[in-house]
């Protein structure tokens, strides 16, 4: 990961921010952060377009702490989905034999096989000065029922709350795909 | 190897390929032997499809059931990707899907030659209108399948070496388990490669061109 470019400064949730404030060249440029800047970053927030008929979402994206720091929970205006919750992606009861399959000339892929389940989280632990990416597979921001399919090019809240840092607004572009 | 049997080389990059699993052997092709790598899974006894048939709920799109069960194979002379998920599955399905979706996009008219099948794993709450308008939105040429019973998801499931469950929390939340890859069925229904979770647009582009190129000999 390279420089702070494209970053975008937490902000404290006592602002209503006005979007747009995707990619701005240099932090200081962008009129939308408070000067009292935040420990947490977020970088690359995305969420994924809704398939027709779909009712839930799932959201995604970079988190830097300067200092160590645990997320605790996710929220979503009303107007976008009844609620949202962190959310993990795991293998279902471990190792067993989905995972010794007899496969020619294969060798074994971490995730070949095994069924997937997806759990809520109490919260993640952020590592001060690290990178912790939620991506497809991994952890998201689950939004759950969805009041209107989510659409290319649509930018929504989701709201953060972390334990030091307290509340950070994220705003989160749909997108077809990953960033 | 066949020096008759047409070569068209691809145009996808060799590195992957080679970073990557398996070579694939003996499909088609004037009933020659050639080798030609794919990036899934291939087994070297491949699973295997034909015969086996799931409730197909579709009624939208280019294949409008006709009759209310699909046997799992492709057309003579395309392919079939057969895909185990359910609608409300937010992260690893519209992944997967989409990484399909856009693959397909990338064969231009030969993704004429690719059907989508998809099995929801919760039938209870994935009822055909749902399911075919969340398959749909993926490719116009899918079928949406829909068990019946739990013995209709076990058998389809059997026979990739799938699985799944669908477990109703004390708290009223429903959690459904499921095994996440995805699946290339030819016309004979030969399971030709598999494709685990995340395996990228450009893998799976790759495996397709391969393989369709190999069955229009
Ligand atoms: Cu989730």
């Amino acid at each position: 990961m390279t420089a702070r470019t494209g970053w975008i400064r937490g902000a404290v949730l006592s602002v209503m921010i006005a979007l747009p404030l995707v990619a701005c060249d240099d932090d200081s440029s962008s009129g939308t952060t408070m000067e009292m800047s935040s420990p947490i970053e977020i970088a690359g927030a995305w969420a994924r377009s809704s398939p027709m008929m779909a009712t839930m979402g799932a959201a995604y994206m970079t988190i830097m702490s300067t200092d160590d720091d645990r997320l605790v929970a996710a929220a979503v205006d009303s107007s976008i989905a009844d609620h949202a919750e962190v959310h993990e992606v795991v293998m279902a009861g471990g190792s067993d034999a989905d995972m010794s399959m007899d496969m020619g000339s294969a060798t074994t892929m971490a995730m070949s096989a095994g069924e997937m389940v997806m759990r809520e989280v109490e919260g993640i632990d952020i590592m001060g000065g690290e990178m912790f990416m939620l991506k497809p597979g991994g952890y998201h921001v689950m939004i759950i029922d969805l009041v209107a399919p989510l659409e290319i090019g649509q930018t929504f809240d989701v709201t953060l709350t972390f334990e030091k840092a307290g509340a950070v607004i994220v705003p989160v572009e749909v997108r077809e795909d990953a960033p | 190897m066949s020096p008759e049997c047409r070569g068209r080389q691809s145009r996808l990059l060799v590195p992957i390929v080679v970073s990557l699993l398996g070579l694939v052997g003996a499909v088609g092709c004037g009933g020659d032997q050639v080798a030609r790598p794919l990036t899934g899974i291939v087994r070297d006894d491949p699973l295997r499809s034909d015969g086996i048939t799931v409730t197909d709920v579709t009624d939208t799109g280019a294949y409008p059931a006709d009759d209310d069960s699909f046997e799992l194979v492709a057309r003579p002379g395309s392919l079939l990707v057969v895909y185990f998920g359910y609608t409300q599955c937010p992260d690893i399905c519209p992944t997967t899907l989409t990484e399909i979706r856009t693959a397909l996009r990338r064969l231009g008219d030969d993704a004429t030659r690719v059907d989508l099948a998809m099995i929801t794993v919760d039938p209870e709450r994935d009822t055909g209108e749902i399911l075919n308008a969340y398959v749909g939105s993926f490719t116009e040429q899918f079928h949406a399948l829909r068990p019946e019973s739990d013995d209709e998801l076990r058998t389809a499931e059997a026979a990739f070496l799938a699985s799944s469950s669908v477990t109703r929390l004390p708290d009223g939340t429903v959690e459904v388990g499921h095994s996440v890859n995805s699946y290339v069925v030819d016309e004979n229904g030969t399971v030709l490669v598999e494709w685990p979770f995340g395996h990228g647009v450009d893998n799976t582009a790759h495996d397709l061109e391969v393989m369709l190129d190999t069955s229009a000999s």
